[in-house]
């Protein structure tokens, strides 16, 4: 499957894995965007440039990882830096003990114990709903331009402020930078009091204003 | 005993009961949310129990807040120079302390939820060590859908209890999920019958006791 088949919604791009480059970000990223779809296996993984990824990543974007075809342990270590993961129908999972503490590292899969124990050393293969099921996904579509998947995009991504969206990933992205070096709940908290706070005074302000007109 | 307009406190051979009783399906108006900094700070902090049972009176645990009330309360508690935040509601700050105080109390804080449990009430629901919802429950945060965020701790609980993918979804999107799906994704341990929520909470309290005596 190629990226640029891939049917594009207005707020949402779609770039395959091995196309982060600067080509590609130049000529689909403007600053309407607010979700970038990125298309993984593990053949495109291999060619990630992970320099331009790291730029993605501070982008005030959500970067939804979309795992097909078959992946190992290059594509989980990819997926592991988005910020959702859905799979497409079909994909494989060659999965090790390995790739479970990775993500586990991460701070993806905070609290969570895997459902599913890997002997040390042993490789297992995973289908795409045995994935959600160990919640290393949140969802699984049969294509990307299938309604399910339309509908879902429209549900989380739709009829929200591109503030809103920034704001919400934020968060997400200090949780996973601070997580590392702290346990405090109370400092943890502080990023989501700040952005709750921040757009309840522009709703606030939006509507004196509209009062006065 | 009744606290406040909005809530009632027992105790029963040293376990904590609190219940949210307030109109509107628990609705967590600010008179509901400074009820629970009273009681909490320091108030069941400090008491001698052994467990806390937190549940809702009625259908429904907690219908949420009341948005254009809680807008109006961060409004009026709010300093800001332009777009910087110098200081946050009290009541905002006090509520987040106590969500945390309850998620990090060191005796067993059992959660039990039905009907609605949404938005500030399932932030509070969120902050127990073990949480059971009743069948037919429906749970979720809606703010996003309001233009909002979880913004007292359970943007950062849920990706706690549920990962970041999931959380990330369940935050983003603003939608409900019922019972079943709560506890596959972790938010939620286990699913009780719909009228014997008190009484699966009284038991898995009694079990959890048990064990710690052992």
């Amino acid at each position: 499957m190629e990226a640029r088949k891939w049917n594009r919604k207005k707020h949402s791009r779609m770039i395959n894995a091995d196309e982060i480059h600067e080509d590609v970000l130049e000529r689909d990223l403007g600053s309407d965007v607010d979700v970038i779809f990125i298309y993984i296996t593990e053949h495109r993984s291999q060619k990630v440039d992970v320099d331009r990824l790291e730029g993605l990543m501070t982008g005030p974007y959500v970067l939804v990882g979309v795992l097909g075809e078959h992946v190992g342990e290059e594509a989980i270590a990819l997926a592991a830096k988005m910020h959702m993961r859905i799979a497409l129908e079909g994909t494989t999972y060659s999965v090790n003990t390995r790739a479970f503490r990775e993500l586990d590292g991460s701070s993806l899969l905070m609290g969570i114990e895997p459902t599913v124990m890997i002997q040390e050393g042993e490789r297992e293969i995973k289908d795409s709903d045995e994935l959600k099921e160990m919640r290393f996904v949140s969802q699984v579509f049969p294509d990307m331009e299938h309604e399910d998947f339309k509908e879902w995009e429209r549900d989380v991504f739709g009829n929200k402020t591109h503030s809103q969206i920034v704001a919400i990933k934020k968060c997400y992205d200090s949780y996973r930078g601070s997580t590392r070096n702290t346990k405090d709940r109370g400092l943890l908290a502080m990023e989501e009091g700040r952005h709750f706070c921040s757009l309840a005074m522009g709703i606030y302000n939006r509507s004196r204003e509209s009062e006065k007109r | 005993m009744i606290i406040g307009d909005n809530l009632q406190y027992t105790e029963e051979e040293g376990i904590g009961y609190l219940y949210l009783d307030s109109p509107h399906g628990n609705r967590m108006s600010k008179s509901v949310l400074d009820d629970l900094i009273n009681v909490f700070d320091p108030g069941i902090l400090q008491l001698n129990i052994r467990g806390l049972i937190i549940l809702g009176k009625g259908r429904h645990f907690s219908s949420g807040a009341d948005v254009e009330e809680l807008i109006q309360s961060v409004a009026d508690g709010v300093r800001m120079d332009g777009e910087k935040i110098l200081t946050y509601p009290t009541w905002f700050s006090q509520l987040k302390t106590i969500f945390n105080a309850v998620a990090e109390m060191t005796i067993p804080v059992i959660t039990g939820v039905s009907g609605f449990c949404i938005g500030s009430g399932l932030e509070l629901a969120l902050a127990g060590s073990l949480r059971l919802c009743a069948k037919g429950s429906v749970i979720g945060f809606p703010e996003s859908t309001f233009g909002l965020l979880p913004g007292a701790t359970g943007t950062y609980r849920s990706m706690e209890l549920i990962g970041m993918s999931n959380s990330m979804e369940l935050v983003l999107g603003g939608q409900f999920v019922d019972a079943e799906n709560a506890v596959r994704l972790g938010l939620f341990h286990k699913i009780c019958p719909k009228k014997e929520v008190e009484a699966c909470c009284r038991k898995e309290m009694a079990l959890i006791l048990k064990e710690h005596e052992r």
